[in-house]
């Protein structure tokens, strides 16, 4: 088995993954954490599927559908399921940081605009993307 | 023997400056087996080594441990050791919690491409293994650093 220093130095020379710019790559780390995030609440609060879809009045063949990612959720649908979850909905398309003008940061970093659900519905606003970066 | 973990090389894992979680690789004697799988991997099969990654992303980003049975199974036979999925893809990722319950120390990788239990029960039984090789090894250490202060 060669070793770490040898295997190193080989991965050296592969070319990079470029994921920052790979949008299945970025499509699935975003699905996966959002699945993850409603599976936390839900735990949290001690909120089952079938109760789930009975705040959205939807069936809960919907919400397995959303948890298994076989969904193509819109941005209206998880406004719903986070409003049915009592939670905050966060969403952000934001300009790539420069790698050498911020080494601490990464295309992975987050930089989120929160927007409380309840607000958004309160005043009817639909969501545009002026009323999203309010 | 020397057992220690390795930070995961920039070139196989994107660099996560606000993570909670971290994942390290386990090294013994200079050689690391799952550094050398995860290469074999990212070389002759860069799809499924994404699909892997995106999961290892997500839990990076998470403040527990992943909830999605689809993305981490954890053993039954060994509850400490953590199998990491793709969505829709065969490779798994198998590791433990270290003592500061931030760090992912990954051991190997299996590749399932059968319902069958058994290679797959192995593969958990490894990770097992190595882990118990890294405790005694760290528990050693711990004494043995405890032993020099007493002496000193």
């Amino acid at each position: 088995m060669p070793t770490t220093e040898q295997l190193l130095q080989e991965l050296d020379n592969l070319p990079d993954l470029n994921l920052g710019n790979d949008p299945d790559f970025i499509s699935d780390v975003a699905k996966g954490k959002l699945i993850n995030d409603i599976l936390n609440i839900m735990e949290d609060k001690n909120i089952n599927q079938q109760e789930l879809a009975q705040k959205l009045g939807k069936s809960k063949q919907y919400i397995s559908r959303i948890l298994k990612e076989k969904a193509n959720l819109t941005i209206d649908s998880l406004v719903h399921i986070a409003c049915a979850l009592d939670s905050d909905f966060e969403i952000s398309i934001h300009s790539k940081i420069s790698e050498n003008k911020y080494p601490e940061e990464s295309c992975f970093s987050e930089k989120k605009t929160c927007i409380p659900c309840n607000d958004l519905l309160s005043e009817n606003k639909n969501l545009d993307p002026e009323n999203l970066s309010a | 023997m020397i057992v220690r973990t390795i930070p995961f090389p920039e070139k196989l894992f994107p660099r996560i400056s606000n993570g909670y979680f971290k994942f390290e690789l386990l090294e013994i004697d200079g050689k690391s087996e799952v550094l050398e799988e995860l290469m074999k991997l990212r070389k002759n099969n860069q799809k499924d080594f994404k699909k892997l990654l995106a999961t290892l992303v997500i839990q990076v980003h998470a403040d527990t441990l992943i909830k999605d049975q689809r993305r981490l199974n954890r053993g039954i036979k060994c509850p400490d050791i953590l199998e990491y999925k793709s969505n829709k893809g065969s490779y798994r990722l198998f590791g433990f919690l270290g003592t500061d319950n931030k760090i992912i120390i990954c051991t190997n990788t299996y590749n399932k491409t059968t319902s069958k239990k058994k290679k797959q029960d192995a593969a958990f039984e490894k990770a097992k293994g190595l882990k118990s090789k890294y405790d005694s090894y760290v528990r050693r250490e711990e004494c043995q650093q405890q032993n020099n202060f007493y002496k000193n």
